[in-house]
């Protein structure tokens, strides 16, 4: 019952937002429908008069049809970018094959009987066409429709990966925030709207081909109306650009906490982590909440706002375990011990630097790294028990977890499995909770915020006091989770909002509080 | 009138027709028939153009068919085919109303034409005008795709098994009604059929092929009485008793006929070349009626019993 309320909640408080999406998302599914109708049903007419190309032409879609949708948005961020583009183009390439197909299988599924009595009475080719392949082919195309269209509400979801919106803000946000009422505030509307547009679609192909008659034309107008609904929201958006991931967008040190110290109001496109620095730096958002030790910062030269007001705390990344975990192996312990105060600010962005820009993996350049600090020795014979170990979904996690796995192998006899990637800060502190990870690296503003909920004044009591904030964590976790806070590593990877250094410089920005003009 | 001349296709190294030529006058029909595989249908796709010829060509009323386009070439001559291939997402009216349309008539025009077609083939219009194709059994599917190819008055039909496909019984009636429309009296026609009862019933000139060129074209009795050769004799030899039969018409029997007129009842007149068979059949659904057969300026009558008699004769 109460996860019900929190859903009525969360709906109430998001109402606009919902709008805003659902319309983004039927805008979405139908710019792609119709691009990609404009070109299948012509294909398909072709290929069914050169039936030698067909074989060719549909393995080819169908090839397209089989890449993973994740990973065709990867493959087209380096020609298209980020945002609606490459979105767009996605859901395009993933219609093609049901409109193309079905329009081909319906037109070679008239009975050549009508089609030889329709040439033999003297129908021209463009009038069998029109007149009779077309019409008797119809149910099969609307049903190729049909499914493209269900195909694309669901895909359509993970546009929000690449900042182009859609109901997937909701999903990826509640997903990254471990927050189920947002997760189905986003996921159901989706499941709603593919529902209705199959019912609505399948009612035009249950009818006969002469009833069918009128509707083409009337579809021709439906269409175009339906995509133009993904730019409403845009045209009365205010405020700055800005392109934030999803836990940004719910946490309670994120984007509540920094427009309402500073007064801002942003036009946001929610995008994932690792893509935002690319956003800001192609212009698609004007400002991002990056972290202070990406390698791309200096890469895509951007600079960082100066947090004069102190919305953010301070971030010091530290190894977090289980109580229980940390007795029972004091070796584990004295082994991560070793990477203690090692890493500082400029090191963490250089090791970001070397995966990120120099496409190094973030094994080599863990091993590197222990290496330069004399760290390094090879592993030990393996065999002993298994421990755990997570990282979140940003590369920064993936070197930490990197570093961590070698020096348990060098210096301990236990076996280390890893469970990389975890997709936020919540989804890591539960597996952590119930035994399925046994060590990740928290952040400290991110426990005392996200994690314990600390009440605001306390928060701005100690926020400029990084020893308060860490005394504060380990004690209260040590306290509320049986969980142990080890020593920190030495950098301080803060929110921080950051946009291209020569915008900024053109306009004067060098304070959050200076976009407020 | 249609021509052909000299037709030849090869399909690869088969040739299919091999020099094919045929003069088909008003009011004639040419029936093509022969074993499967002998050319019948590849040369009657030939006279519109449904299959190019390799070489050879069509004369339409004494002019080149390659001068004309495709489409205008078709349009005058209507097109039967055994699977009938009526539209189906149209429904009886506007299935016959195909060509008509093409050729921009009036609608009222239409709409008549229409009415006048559906009452020939036996269809009451009030009844079939808005039925669609499925809701409609083999035979009267093929009554409207017979209407469909008269619609715009062609000059010519072309028919490819049209009466393939039904069940005997249908097939003979409908077979029949075929040849009592008035509007094919002036009809050129040329036909394919398997079925040689069929094409000795129908056909003014008979054209049996084999290997893709004909080997006797001949009026049906002539058949029988004189095969061209081995192939022809074979080929009816099994039937040759009953297409004699059928071929009997009633300028054979003439003078066997009444020199009275009948005191009473409807006297229809039949032209001597009309099979006998023909006649006992339309006398069949007639009862109370007589014929009038003229030849030679001679006028000559009779009922169904007596030429029934005449055709118990023929079988002695």
């Amino acid at each position: 019952m109460e996860s019900i309320n929190l859903f009525f909640a969360f709906l109430s408080e998001n109402r606009e937002k919902l709008l805003e999406q659902v319309l983004e998302h039927i805008g979405l599914t139908f710019v792609s429908l119709l691009i990609a109708s404009l070109i299948a049903i012509p294909a398909g007419i072709w290929i069914s008069r050169k039936p030698k190309l067909a074989g060719g032409v549909l393995g080819f879609a169908g090839i397209l049809q089989t890449i993973p949708s994740i990973a065709l948005l990867g493959f087209l961020i380096p020609f298209m970018g980020i945002g609606v583009k490459p979105a767009i183009f996605a859901l395009f390439l993933y219609a093609l094959l049901p409109i193309l197909r079905n329009t081909y299988t319906g037109i070679q599924g008239v009975p050549s009987a009508v089609k030889e009595a329709a040439l033999g009475i003297g129908l021209s080719n463009q009038q069998l066409l029109k007149k009779v392949e077309l019409p008797l082919a119809l149910p099969v195309i609307f049903a190729g429709l049909r499914t493209a269209t269900v195909i694309n509400v669901g895909v359509a979801t993970l546009a929000a990966y690449i900042g182009a919106g859609g109901l997937g803000e909701f999903i990826f946000g509640g997903i990254a925030l471990n927050n189920g009422a947002m997760i189905i505030a986003g996921a159901l509307p989706a499941a709603m709207l593919a529902v209705l547009f199959d019912q609505l679609l399948g009612y035009f192909q249950r009818m006969e081909g002469r009833q069918i008659r009128k509707w083409p034309r009337a579809l021709l107008l439906i269409i175009p109306i339906l995509s133009s609904a993904y730019f409403l929201p845009q045209a009365y958006a205010p405020g700055w650009a800005g392109g934030f991931p999803p836990e940004f967008m719910g946490r309670p040190d994120g984007y509540e906490n920094v427009t309402t110290t500073y007064g801002l109001e942003f036009n946001t496109t929610i995008i994932n982590n690792s893509l935002m620095y690319r956003a800001v730096y192609e212009k698609e958002v004007d400002v991002i909440s990056g972290y202070s030790t990406d390698g791309r910062i200096e890469a895509y030269n951007l600079v960082i706002l100066e947090d004069n007001r102190h919305a953010f705390p301070p971030y010091y990344c530290t190894p977090i375990i289980r109580v229980e975990t940390a007795e029972k192996y004091p070796e584990l312990l004295a082994a991560i011990d070793l990477l203690s105060g090692q890493i500082d600010d400029p090191t963490m962005t250089q090791l970001n630097y070397q995966v990120d820009f120099e496409k190094k993996s973030p094994e080599e350049v863990a091993i590197s790294f222990l290496k330069e600090r004399g760290l390094w020795k090879p592993d030990r014979a393996q065999g002993g028990e298994e421990v755990v170990l997570a990282s979140k979904i940003f590369t920064e996690q993936y070197i930490l977890v990197a570093l961590f796995e070698q020096l348990i192998n060098a210096y301990t006899d236990l076996d280390v499995s890893v469970k990389p990637g975890l997709g936020g800060t919540k989804i890591c502190f539960d597996a952590l909770l119930n035994g399925e990870v046994d060590l990740y690296a928290e952040y400290t503003g991110t426990g005392l915020q996200v994690l314990l909920d600390t009440p605001k004044d306390k928060v701005q009591e100690m926020i400029a006091d990084n020893q308060a904030v860490y005394d504060h964590v380990k004690a209260e976790f040590a306290k509320l989770y049986e969980v142990q806070w080890l020593e920190p590593l030495g950098f301080n990877n803060t929110y921080a909002l950051m946009m291209r250094a020569e915008q900024a410089e053109q306009l004067g920005i060098k304070r959050i509080e200076d976009l407020r003009n | 009138m249609i021509e052909a001349r000299k037709l030849t296709r090869h399909f690869g190294n088969f040739i299919a027709v091999d020099n094919v030529s045929f003069t088909v006058g008003k009011g004639e029909t040419l029936v093509l028939i022969g074993p499967s595989g002998c050319g019948k249908t590849t040369t009657l796709k030939m006279l519109n153009k449904l299959v190019l010829p390799t070489h050879g060509s069509v004369w339409v009323d004494g002019q080149d068919a390659n001068t004309l386009e495709v489409e205008e070439l078709r349009r005058n001559m209507g097109y039967v085919i055994q699977n009938v291939g009526l539209f189906p997402h149209y429904n009886v009216a506007e299935n016959i109303a195909v060509v008509p349309r093409l050729l921009k008539w009036e609608a009222s025009e239409i709409n008549q034409r229409v009415e006048e077609l559906l009452l020939q083939v036996g269809l009451p219009p009030n009844q079939y005008t808005h039925k669609y194709p499925d809701q409609l059994s083999g035979g009267q599917q093929q009554r409207v795709g017979i209407a469909r190819a008269l619609a715009a008055r062609p000059p010519i039909l072309l028919m490819d098994e049209p009466f393939g496909a039904l069940d005997p019984l249908t097939r003979q009636q409908l077979r029949r009604d075929f040849m009592e429309l008035e509007a094919l009296k002036a009809t050129t026609i040329v036909m394919v059929t398997h079925d040689i009862e069929e094409a000795f019933e129908m056909g003014t000139h008979i054209a049996i092929l084999n290997k893709g060129s004909i080997q006797q074209l001949a009026p049906p009795r002539e058949l029988l009485t004189h095969p061209a050769n081995e192939f022809v004799k074979t080929f009816i030899a099994d039937q040759a008793e009953r297409l004699e039969l059928r071929a009997l018409k009633l300028k054979d029997v003439f003078y066997q006929l009444n020199l009275e007129m009948p005191a009473q009842g409807t006297i229809l007149k039949m032209d001597a070349s009309a099979a006998l068979l023909h006649a006992i059949y339309i006398l069949g659904k007639q009862t109370n009626h007589s014929i009038s057969v003229s030849m030679n300026g001679e006028i000559r009558y009779a009922d169904r019993s007596q030429l029934f008699e005449l055709f118990k004769n023929g079988l002695g």
